[in-house]
């Protein structure tokens, strides 16, 4: 059993090792605030984010991977603005291109394509900027922002090695920091929409913090699985 | 700054603040501005400054759309005065800064250099929590979007509010 975790709220629903214990806190990943602020899911994000009663956290490594994606796609926008031909673009070598980052390029593309003048497709670039810089003040900058950043107390080095099997090194940071934050939290409940990277592995990922942390375990979600959870929601 | 003040005076008025069409002149000049910031190699380290506010600008004048001259309250009217005061005293300024370095000329152009450097360094500097302030008065008012407005808005939504209320208007002038 946990000796630092205190479940102190939420209500047990379950004694499977996959079904939420406690729903008043969570961690996030970077791929549902992504969802949230482009509207990429049929609104499970937005239904975690802001209507769900929990209080919503996450890690400088989710904080600075937003920036990062935030500003190479505004690169993107400005690079596709600036080209007075579609067919002809292609991302610039300057920018550094997830296969996130071309999977919404191209969606993007395709879009802008169907579009009928040049004013519209400046509209579009347009307004996928501003719902970038409004989803980031949202989130991480306003009064009244949706999530707190956490930053690490005691990143565990010995964990980060043990899932080296996650190829990310973002998201094997992601889970050290959710771990951590779950040592000294009332949850441990980590929501993701990498199914390869973190779902499809959660139950070796949760073994392996289990075995190295003072911590029973740390949950992985998708955000319906575990607002589908709830009793209360 | 004519479409600012447009607004002022419709908000003065509880009229309704903007229309689709408002927006579309908005974004109208938002990109004719930004394209001129562009075209000028000395102007173009302006350029997200400028974008910054011009894309503010946008989203305040799309929220405005689904609001009509009843829902007015003083919050917008003040939201969007230090909207145009901050156009007006550090966007534009950083702007005529700018202008003024590139085209001084004459004895004192010196004096003019250091002047206007200093001040558009200035401006640089605090335009960060400057606009962070804007934002916040805005958003306390209910002139900022949620994510979700976007889609919204480009669907049509905010639309129905006023065209509701003008076939109001209008059943209510043919009946008199």
């Amino acid at each position: 059993m946990s000796l630092c975790r205190l479940l102190t709220g939420g209500s047990r629903v379950s004694s499977s090792s996959y079904d939420p214990s406690v729903f008043s806190e969570v961690f996030y990943d970077t791929s549902v605030l992504l969802n949230y602020v482009l509207g990429q899911d049929d609104g499970e994000s937005k239904g975690l984010l802001k209507d769900h009663s929990s209080d919503n956290y996450t890690g400088s490594t989710v904080e600075r991977e937003f920036n990062d994606i935030k500003e190479r796609r505004e690169k993107v926008l400005k690079s596709i603005y600036a080209c007075d031909d579609l067919s002809s673009w292609s991302p610039p070598s300057t920018i550094d291109m997830s296969p996130n980052d071309e999977g919404w390029c191209a969606d993007l593309l395709h879009e802008l394509d169907q579009l009928g003048s040049r004013d519209d497709i400046e509209d579009r670039l347009e307004l996928e900027e501003r719902k970038f810089k409004r989803g980031l003040d949202t989130l991480f900058e306003m009064n009244g922002k949706l999530i707190d950043t956490v930053w690490p107390n005691n990143l565990d080095a010995m964990l980060l090695s043990r899932i080296s099997f996650i190829k990310n090194n973002n998201d094997r940071h992601v889970v050290c920091e959710s771990a951590d934050w779950a040592c000294s939290s009332e949850a441990d409940n980590l929501i993701t929409t990498d199914e390869n990277d973190l779902l499809d592995q959660r139950q070796r990922i949760s073994d392996v913090v289990d075995q190295n942390r003072d911590l029973e375990t740390l949950h992985i979600f998708s955000p319906s699985e575990f607002t589908s959870q709830d009793p209360d929601a | 700054m004519k479409l600012i003040d447009d607004i002022e005076g419709a908000l003065n008025f509880n009229r309704n603040p903007a229309r689709r069409e408002t927006y579309d002149e908005a974004t109208e000049i938002a990109k004719d501005l930004k394209k001129q910031v562009l075209s000028a190699d000395s102007l173009e380290e302006n350029y997200e400054y400028v974008n910054d506010f011009v894309q503010l600008f946008e989203d305040v004048v799309m929220m405005l759309v689904g609001i009509d001259g009843s829902e007015v309250e003083n919050g917008h009217q003040t939201a969007i005065s230090e909207l145009e005061d901050f156009y007006r005293d550090e966007v534009w300024l950083m702007v005529a800064h700018s202008l003024s370095l590139e085209t001084a000329k004459g004895p004192n152009r010196g004096d003019i250099y250091d002047w206007s450097s200093a001040n558009r360094d200035n401006l640089k500097s605090s335009f960060a929590d400057s606009l962070k302030t804007k934002k916040e008065i805005c958003d306390s008012v209910g002139l900022l979007p949620d994510i979700d407005d976007y889609e919204r808005f480009e669907q049509g939504e905010f639309d129905e509010a006023v065209d509701e209320f003008m076939q109001v208007v209008d059943g209510r002038v043919s009946r008199e």
